[in-house]
């Protein structure tokens, strides 16, 4: 099983400390690390999330040399599909084509669009036209587009990335229409750390279903699968580090937890939270449910959220550095030839 | 007497090799690197994503100040450069000079961007003011003709107070008005000769003071084409062919601002360019003459444009350390010659 690194926020820490996060797990076995996108958020400062993800990402480029760095995700329809496609390369290529691109339709609310002047009713349009310019563009040959939304006259998009076909495209997102859009292309799906574990079992049925109907081959399209992950000497201590995050999660807009949670949202609850999302526990418990889960879902790709924004950054690094020595060596062969 | 190195590429040179150079500047004492932004075919090795290469820069080099010159304020979102030029703040620590520009030298881009040139100097006053509130504003909402943002809470803010230094690259009179008016730091581009770089210091530092601003407190960095070899012979002719290559082939938009300013492409010889454009020689020529054009123009910050991608790799890194180790110890006193 391959184990990435999905960096989210810090109850404390700043930028660097998340980044210094990423730098750490380089080496260590943890074969990617993930930055997200998010805009405006006033909690913590404004500390826990990068709204420049690429930016970050070249930073990380520069200061590690084995991990591999994924957007989980960029938003499209909230920047020119060019810049993305520019920054992308840009990345790749700092970073030797370590570069994962996860594309993502929406934000975390409707304020992204508005303040980006986005129409909302035009964002799945924007969303299906700029991938396609986003991989002309990757091509290094000349090329022109002409779409209800960009219209790109004949040009040579710089530079090239180092990936031959350019970093590979993920797909962030849940609805129907995004899912469709996926398996029609093939892409690999980035299953989010927030869907219980039931939801995630539907959600890749779904889509394996839909790749199947395309012509692809099911069980070879990678699905990365997020967990939140705390591990401690105990599982009652594990549980009490994380209640903050529990009751934040709980804390969340009911549309917000309705999109995650489909017609389950009533059952929603701390058991709920800490048998189907949340893993907490010793090593031994975070191992059990971990290698459980790879198994039922069919899956090669875990990526672990260390950090649902509340903790402290020493506490974070306690329990990565615990994850890292005990947790790790069990799940992953890379993670053994590292050590 | 600050300096910098005005970065572009070399010929044969790669991210990794630019890295290397810009670290190596680090050792050598210069004060900052500056970035252009260019894109599409104009852009072989220069950087149509300056802010992400800027992190890489950040993350291999721990004094260096880090500067654009500039941002195409007119290509892209005012959000969107706001929060990745803070985000480079935050993770060099305060080291980002934010240099912008109204529009790109070439009409492809803003067709490309699908945002005409006519309208890029009101993008450019919006997109400055929107860039500013969101870096010094706790939340701030704004309505102009380009740009109508709710109100928005911006992250992440940047660690220099109130925000980065502002420099504007000042290619035309207009906006080296805009510059005076607004008492921002300038850059004053390659392709003037020392009598009219004269004549812009001038009228920078008098229009400073007809608006009401201490030109004391204010920047003009002149920028200057730099070969530096061991005697003035071989500097010649190592320099000549490159650099013609440079200006007659691979920049056809310098070129045409020089036949549109200074007469036929004929008359634009190796000679008129080292009497007007470039420095090449042995480092007592260079000193000599990069003295006449600090004492032409009082100016207090020199750019040197020691790369560009027509220019061999290696021959670019020796000229770079002869400027390092003879020339920038004869302008800046303080500083003292590199091992």
């Amino acid at each position: 099983m391959r184990v990435g690194f999905y960096a989210t926020g810090s109850g404390s820490g700043g930028y660097r400390d998340i980044l210094d996060q990423v730098v750490w797990c380089d080496g260590r076995g943890f074969a990617s690390a993930w930055l997200r996108e998010r805009h405006f958020h006033r909690d913590h400062h404004g500390r826990n999330f990068f709204s420049a993800p690429m930016v970050a990402a070249a930073w990380i480029a520069a200061r590690t040399s084995r991990v591999r760095i994924g957007l989980g995700a960029r938003i499209l329809p909230l920047d020119h599909p060019l810049h993305i496609a520019e920054d992308a390369a840009t990345v790749d290529l700092i970073s030797g084509g370590r570069l994962d691109l996860g594309i993502a339709r929406i934000g975390e609310n409707d304020l992204y669009q508005r303040a980006f002047g986005i129409d909302p009713d035009e964002a799945r349009s924007r969303f299906n036209e700029a991938l396609e310019v986003i991989e002309r563009a990757w091509t290094g040959a000349p090329f022109t587009y002409s779409g209800r939304h960009y219209s790109v006259p004949r040009l040579t998009v710089v530079p090239r990335p180092a990936q031959r076909r350019g970093p590979p495209v993920h797909l962030v997102g849940i609805s129907e229409a995004t899912l469709a859009l996926g398996a029609e292309r093939g892409l690999p799906l980035l299953l989010a750390g927030a869907q219980p574990e039931g939801e995630v079992a539907r959600t890749i049925e779904s889509y394996r279903g839909r790749l199947a109907a395309a012509g692809h081959d099911p069980y070879a399209v990678a699905m990365p699968l997020n967990r939140f992950v705390y591990v401690a000497d105990t599982i009652e201590g594990a549980r009490a580090e994380m209640a903050p995050a529990i009751a934040d999660f709980l804390d969340r807009p009911a549309s917000v937890i309705r999109d995650f949670l489909g017609s389950r949202a009533a059952e929603m609850g701390e058991q709920m939270l800490l048998d189907e999302v949340f893993i907490c526990g010793d090593a031994d418990h975070c191992v059990e449910r971990i290698a459980r889960l790879g198994e039922t879902l069919g899956l090669e790709e875990v990526l672990v959220t260390f950090n649902y924004f509340t903790l402290p950054h020493e506490r974070c690094v306690e329990s990565m550095q615990r994850f890292a020595e005990e947790v790790l060596p069990s799940l992953s062969e890379e993670a053994i030839a590292a050590a | 007497m600050r300096i910098g190195n005005f970065v572009m590429g070399t010929r044969g040179g790669d991210y990794d090799a630019m890295l290397d150079q810009v670290g190596r500047c680090e050792e050598l004492g210069f004060d900052t690197v500056v970035l252009a932004e260019r894109h599409f075919q104009h852009a072989p090795l220069l950087y149509p994503s300056p802010l992400a290469v800027g992190a890489a820069i950040a993350a291999r080099t721990e004094r260096i100040r880090i500067g654009t010159a500039g941002r195409i304020l007119s290509l892209d979102h005012p959000i969107h450069v706001a929060e990745a030029a803070a985000t480079l703040d935050v993770l060099s620590r305060g080291r980002l000079d934010f240099g912008v520009t109204r529009a790109s030298l070439d009409q492809e881009a803003h067709i490309a961007f699908s945002s005409p040139n006519s309208e890029s100097q009101q993008r450019f006053v919006e997109a400055l003011d929107i860039i500013t509130r969101a870096w010094t504003e706790n939340s701030f909402s704004y309505e102009g003709e380009h740009f109508r943002i709710p109100e928005v809470s911006v992250f992440p803010k940047p660690i220099q107070r109130p925000h980065p230094p502002l420099y504007v690259v000042a290619v035309s009179p207009e906006r080296l008005a805009f510059a005076c008016r607004e008492g921002i730091n300038a850059y004053v581009g390659a392709i003037r000769t020392p009598a009219e770089l004269a004549e812009v210091a001038r009228s920078y530092r008098d229009g400073l003071v007809a608006a009401g601003h201490d030109p004391t407190e204010r920047t003009l960095s002149v920028n200057r084409f730099i070969y530096v070899s061991d005697d003035d012979q071989r500097g010649r002719a190592e320099f000549e062919q490159p650099f013609l290559e440079l200006m007659h082939e691979r920049a056809p938009d310098l070129k045409g601002a020089l036949v549109a300013k200074y007469g036929g492409i004929e008359e634009l010889t190796f000679e008129r360019f080292l009497a007007d454009f470039c420095i090449c020689g042995g480092p007592e020529t260079v000193i000599r003459r990069l003295r006449e054009v600090i004492d032409a123009t009082n100016c207090d910050y020199l750019l040197a444009t020691l790369n560009f991608v027509t220019l061999d790799h290696s021959l670019c890194l020796r000229s770079l350390e002869l400027f390092g180790s003879e020339v920038m110890p004869a302008l800046v006193p303080s500083v003292t010659p590199a091992r």
